[in-house]
């Protein structure tokens, strides 16, 4: 194995362990004699490191308590669009709602996907510790059904896009590696908790029992689906009350704003997409700065 | 303990020993059974001296290029005694339980 050749693998590791023992792995690969087993553990040793720098990341308790919202609060937006789709369904059954062709087979058709999601929380949320793993699982396959193609890109064109796949690997990631949607809670505080679990209830009132789909009238600007429009109006209040005091708050935003990046839709409807990528961004790359940790004294 | 890690920590038992010393006494200490690729050494040394185990013992400059010689310290030798200690146990079990104690046949 040439030098040259050892150094390439070398970039394998992260950068402080290849200043601090980079030299000395090349005199031992020229040692050694090299060899492809060689060049196959240093990559695969480099590949471990990583992500263990990675995995460790995510240990630190404001990562955690982060996640535990994330746990709470993604589930629960999911949540408002089964209500939305079902109360769409109900009213193309009834007739309320004039229907184009292919609408059963897609768009309703997802209904059952949707309505899944309300079994989901309530799981995470009193299943206790195997609860999470069950919804955790099932989030799991939820997003690999989605990615796989059964919920095609031109849902983006509704603008759902971004919170119908990516939310749900948010909640994953805040299922699979916290301490679940009850701590997410006490770190919101009744202050955050009460006024986001009321919004979310009078959606469902809004939407199941009155039939108020725009309350802000916001599709009128973007053309969003109401669920969209609730979404915002959760997410940014819970950022308002809570994500830009705390540190856990702040990753918590970084993670649930970062679906809103939804560049598929971006294409659709380029204007005002536009403006919501740039706010999203700003506030990705704002909380994102904000919740780097401090350089030790 | 993982392997490399007891073979590691065994080396070091007898004194400093830089990178490719430790891989050449790892292989001797196993019999020839284990051989300690680059990657994997260094993986578990900085391991190692991130949990205390080891520490860098000297520099010496060779054929113009720095060698680093690492040591044990004192919390590696109690890991070690305390791993020596649970696998004589285990191998004693073993042992009784075959009906071999006092000298395998």
């Amino acid at each position: 194995m040439n030098q040259k050749w050892s150094r390439r693998l070398l970039y394998a590791y992260p950068r402080r362990h290849r200043a601090e023992y980079g030299e000395e792995m090349l005199d031992v690969l020229a040692e050694c004699g090299g060899g492809p087993r060689e060049s196959l553990d240093l990559v695969v040793s480099g590949l471990r490191m990583r992500l263990g720098a990675l995995g460790a990341l995510w240990t630190t308790p404001e990562w955690r308590d982060a996640l535990a919202v994330a746990a709470l609060v993604a589930p629960l937006l999911m949540t408002i669009s089964t209500v939305w789709f079902v109360d769409s369904t109900v009213r193309a059954l009834t007739g309320e709602l004039t229907t184009g062709p292919g609408y059963w087979s897609g768009f309703a058709g997802r209904v059952p996907l949707w309505t899944s999601w309300a079994v989901i929380a309530a799981v995470a949320w009193w299943g206790g510790v195997y609860g999470r793993r069950f919804a955790a699982a099932a989030v799991l396959a939820l997003c690999v059904y989605m990615f796989t193609g059964h919920t095609p890109l031109t849902l983006s064109m509704y603008g759902t896009m971004a919170l119908s796949l990516v939310v749900p690997v948010v909640a994953l990631a805040g299922l699979a590696f916290s301490d679940g949607p009850r701590r997410g809670a006490q770190v919101l505080g009744r202050r955050v908790t009460v006024p986001m679990v009321t919004v979310a209830g009078l959606t469902f009132a809004a939407q199941g029992l009155v039939g108020l789909q725009y309350p802000l009238g916001l599709h009128l600007l973007s053309g969003e689906t109401p669920y969209y429009e609730y979404a915002w109006v959760i997410m940014l209040g819970v950022l308002l009350l809570n994500g830009l005091r705390t540190a856990s708050g702040r990753r918590f935003g970084a993670l649930l704003v970062a679906p809103l990046l939804d560049l598929g839709h971006l294409v659709a409807v380029p204007w005002p997409r536009a403006a919501e990528v740039a706010v999203a961004l700003l506030l990705v790359l704002a909380l994102g700065v904000r919740s780097r940790p401090r350089p030790a004294a | 303990m993982q392997e490399p890690t007891f073979l590691i920590l065994t080396a070091l038992a007898a004194g400093p020993q830089h990178g490719y010393g430790i891989i050449t006494d790892a292989a001797e200490i196993s019999q020839g059974r284990v051989r300690l690729r680059t990657g994997t050494l260094y993986a578990a040394l900085d391991r190692l001296r991130g949990a205390g185990m080891i520490e860098v013992d000297r520099e010496e400059v060779v054929d113009t290029r720095m060698r680093r010689y690492y040591r044990i310290t004192a919390a590696g030798a109690d890991a070690l005694a305390a791993e020596v200690r649970r696998m004589r146990h285990g191998a004693e079990t073993a042992a009784r339980r075959l009906g071999t104690a006092g000298g395998l046949a």
